[in-house]
């Protein structure tokens, strides 16, 4: 009677040990595979838009359900971070070769009072023809930069009358079923491993 | 013999200046960014090493923009860039200071000319001590992009 119980007190610890163990293991497992990806991960809702593109289309975040998308928020009269960006992405989709068309790579002008669809037609297929670059009215890029938690302000240069624009710099990767999955800022611009991100979620 | 020495001398004095002005300050790696047609502004990179004593980056001109000035990019803790102007830059002596993307550099503005397929453009420092200098920036689509990240 005594040893049986025991046998059962026995046998429950085991069962509470297995799946502790089986918890913390799950953890650890889930933790470690997403501590791999090179980009900070985010996973958030991708909220949706409209916007203008370069050669004047509406384009909307669900015209790329199929795609990755990697986006960023950003100006032309930009010296370096923004030149410095677009030269990563292009190098980015150099990388994923016959990939390259299952990611789309969408610029959103935080400076629509100078970025009108013909700046940025001359701008954005520069860097890469297949890339689309986004303009709106102030209230729709204020609406979209709002939805994705991106600040930008004016920043006047003291010896000309052109003005920079200070803005969120992180480029962010939308998983082709619409969440906010990774987020890449300014230290973590490796093409090579952005493009090994990308890899992995296709 | 007198005409004889003071070519000489005079001689001896240029090549004097040269070598003092090449072992004060010493340029490398300079590249100015490729930016597409219609840019109003572009951005330049190098390093500067001063071999000399302690001293200041006050001008920069070049003959592409109608100004050049010295700023660095900073991104905060919420990832908002942004820029500051650097009016005088203090290199200390036997210092080298980097402009690099995402940190200090020299920005172009009001491109007078579009830089896609300009081989170089000219570049003067003025330094307090070191005084003037000139130098050819080659134009680059990117340099390093592909190969070293930025901290």
């Amino acid at each position: 009677m005594k040893r049986r119980s025991l046998l059962r007190i026995l046998i429950g610890m085991l069962f509470v040990i297995v799946l502790l163990w089986g918890i913390i293991l799950y953890v650890y497992l889930n933790n470690n595979s997403k501590a791999d990806y090179y980009g900070i991960v985010y996973e958030r809702e991708a909220p949706e838009f409209t916007l203008t593109d370069q050669d004047g289309d509406q384009v909307s975040l669900s015209d790329f359900k199929d795609k990755v998308v990697l986006i960023f928020f950003g100006y032309t009269h930009c010296p370096d971070i923004c030149p410095m960006t677009m030269s990563v992405m292009n190098n980015v989709v150099d990388q994923l070769a016959d990939q390259a068309d299952r990611v789309q790579v969408v610029f959103v002008t935080v400076d629509p009072e100078r970025d009108t669809q013909q700046k940025l037609k001359t701008y954005i297929p520069y860097y890469n023809e297949s890339f689309i670059g986004l303009t709106g009215t102030a209230e729709e890029i204020d609406k979209v930069a709002d939805d994705y938690n991106v600040y930008y302000s004016k920043e006047e240069v003291e010896s000309s009358s052109e003005y920079l624009m200070g803005h969120n710099s992180s480029v962010l990767l939308i998983t082709p079923d619409g969440e906010i999955f990774l987020r890449y800022p300014q230290n973590r611009m490796d093409p090579a491993l952005i493009a090994g991100d990308i890899k992995r979620i296709l | 013999m007198f005409k004889k020495i003071s070519v000489l001398s005079i001689l001896f004095i240029i090549m004097a200046q040269i070598a003092i002005s090449q072992e004060t300050m010493i340029i490398n790696d300079a590249w100015v960014r490729e930016v597409p047609p219609g840019s109003s502004v572009s951005a330049t990179y190098m390093t500067i090493q001063n071999k000399g004593d302690d001293d200041q980056l006050i001008e920069i001109s070049s003959d592409v923009s109608e100004n050049a000035e010295l700023h660095t990019s900073k991104v905060d803790e919420n990832g908002v860039a942004s820029m500051e102007m650097i009016k005088v830059l203090e290199i200390p002596a036997g210092k080298t200071v980097e402009f690099n993307p995402g940190g200090m550099h020299i920005m172009l503005i009001g491109l007078k000319e579009s830089l896609v397929g300009k081989e170089s453009i000219n570049l003067t420092l003025e330094f307090t001590e070191a005084g003037e200098m000139q130098i050819e920036v080659p134009v680059k689509k990117s340099a390093g992009e592909s190969h070293h990240h930025h901290n």
